[in-house]
């Protein structure tokens, strides 16, 4: 996957909010090097949402350090009554999600429709 | 004592010394290399015990069985993949694991050791792949408190003289079968480590003279060039069915080379691949 000019997509995690709605727009491929970018844009939500989204549409790989974050994330989120929904990653990389049987812990959404 | 007698035995005298002087340098280097880390981590005498546990072991499989494992560490560093083939209670029985934590370092390289240690324990005692599964996780969580740093496992059992194999699986990929390609049905349950219970599904299938079944942790399937496709689950399927009938040991050589040239010759994380294949008597 690579753009018009051939460069790779480089990984981003970009926030938004919309009211009480926050969203992370999670990019590329999060491996154990590009990690620490995902917990900072956990670390960087501004407080008071009410419901949490992360959005791994555009996600083209997803390593297991990353899942143990979301777990922690979701753990936090409960705990402070937020909810938090997973918007589901592209069938490859989603399939590891349901070898874990993490729709036990994990709340996953389908893209809404645009 | 002749002449060229007592010439051979200076000759061995020397090599001797230069063995010991070998083994002392080796020594030596081994302190430097365990001093090195105590700075770094302060966990030394963890780590080496855990690179030990964690290290690809010996196969003990059945005499009507062929195993062959194979265990690539990632291109920067051991992760934590792990495998264990050893015999079952019964004489008849192999049981075969497969392990995979998340993340890297001596956090997560504790808490996989804790998982291989256990299954290699109980694998004597114990031929249920749930209650080896559960076993497994208890020690996990009472020893070193429950994480998102998960562990994922599958234990095989394998029966040859029956025809069987059972097998249950906590978050891990499922078991493939040889020639075939045909991915056993799986029922996923959490990986261990997680939560204090585990709720485990158990699974049987055939397992006929001749035929095999492949265990692979995901450095496999997700074997990959940055921002490329996966390897993925259908070209695994596929270069099964090309290798048909094939030796376990060519089997597993030959997906590690698919796993490397797909990879880009750098994996990103760890490969482990155990093939097992009932001999045809």
């Amino acid at each position: 996957m690579t753009d018009p000019n051939g460069r790779a997509p480089k990984f981003e995690v970009v926030p938004e909010r919309d009211g009480t709605v926050a969203t992370l727009i999670v990019r590329g491929e999060l491996d154990i090097a590009t990690t620490p970018k995902l917990e900072a844009g956990f670390a960087g939500l501004e407080p008071g949402y009410e419901t949490l989204v992360v959005d791994l549409t555009e996600c083209t790989f997803f390593a297991s350090s990353g899942i143990s974050l979301l777990l922690e994330h979701n753990a936090r989120c409960t705990e402070a009554g937020i909810e938090m929904a997973i918007v589901k990653a592209p069938p490859d990389v989603q399939r590891m999600f349901d070898l874990l049987a993490l729709d036990e812990r994990l709340t996953f959404v389908e893209r809404p429709a645009t | 004592m002749t002449e060229p007698d007592q010439r051979e035995i200076e000759r061995l005298q020397r090599r001797v010394e230069e063995l010991d002087e070998e083994a002392a340098l080796r020594e030596g280097r081994i302190a430097e290399l365990i001093a090195e880390a105590v700075e770094r981590e302060g966990e030394i005498r963890d780590l080496a015990a855990m690179r030990e546990v964690l290290a690809p072991s010996e196969i003990r499989a059945g005499r009507d069985l062929d195993v062959k494992a194979s265990f690539t560490p990632a291109s920067d560093g051991v992760a934590g993949d792990f495998y264990v083939v050893m015999p079952g209670p019964d004489e008849d029985s192999t049981v075969i694991a497969v392990g995979d934590v998340a993340g890297k370092g001596v956090e997560a390289a504790r808490r996989a050791t804790f998982v291989r240690t256990s299954l290699a324990a109980f694998a004597q005692y114990v031929d249920d792949p749930c209650r080896l599964l559960e076993l497994a996780n208890q020690v996990l969580v009472e020893r070193t408190g429950a994480s998102s740093v998960f562990v994922t496992a599958i234990v095989v059992v394998l029966h040859p003289r029956e025809g069987r194999l059972e097998w249950a699986s906590a978050g891990h990929p499922p078991p493939v079968r040889l020639d075939s390609g045909e991915l056993l049905d799986i029922r996923p349950s959490l990986p261990l480590g997680i939560d204090s219970v585990l709720t485990c599904r158990r699974s049987s299938e055939t397992l006929t003279a001749g035929t095999g079944i492949l265990l692979f942790t995901d450095g496999l399937t997700e074997a990959h060039r940055p921002h490329q496709s996966l390897f993925g689950e259908h070209r695994l399927s596929e270069a099964l069915r090309e290798l048909a009938g094939s030796a376990s040991d060519a089997v597993v050589g030959r997906l590690k080379a698919h796993a490397l040239a797909h990879a880009g010759d750098a994996l990103g994380d760890d490969l482990c691949i155990v093939a097992a294949r009932v001999n045809v008597a």
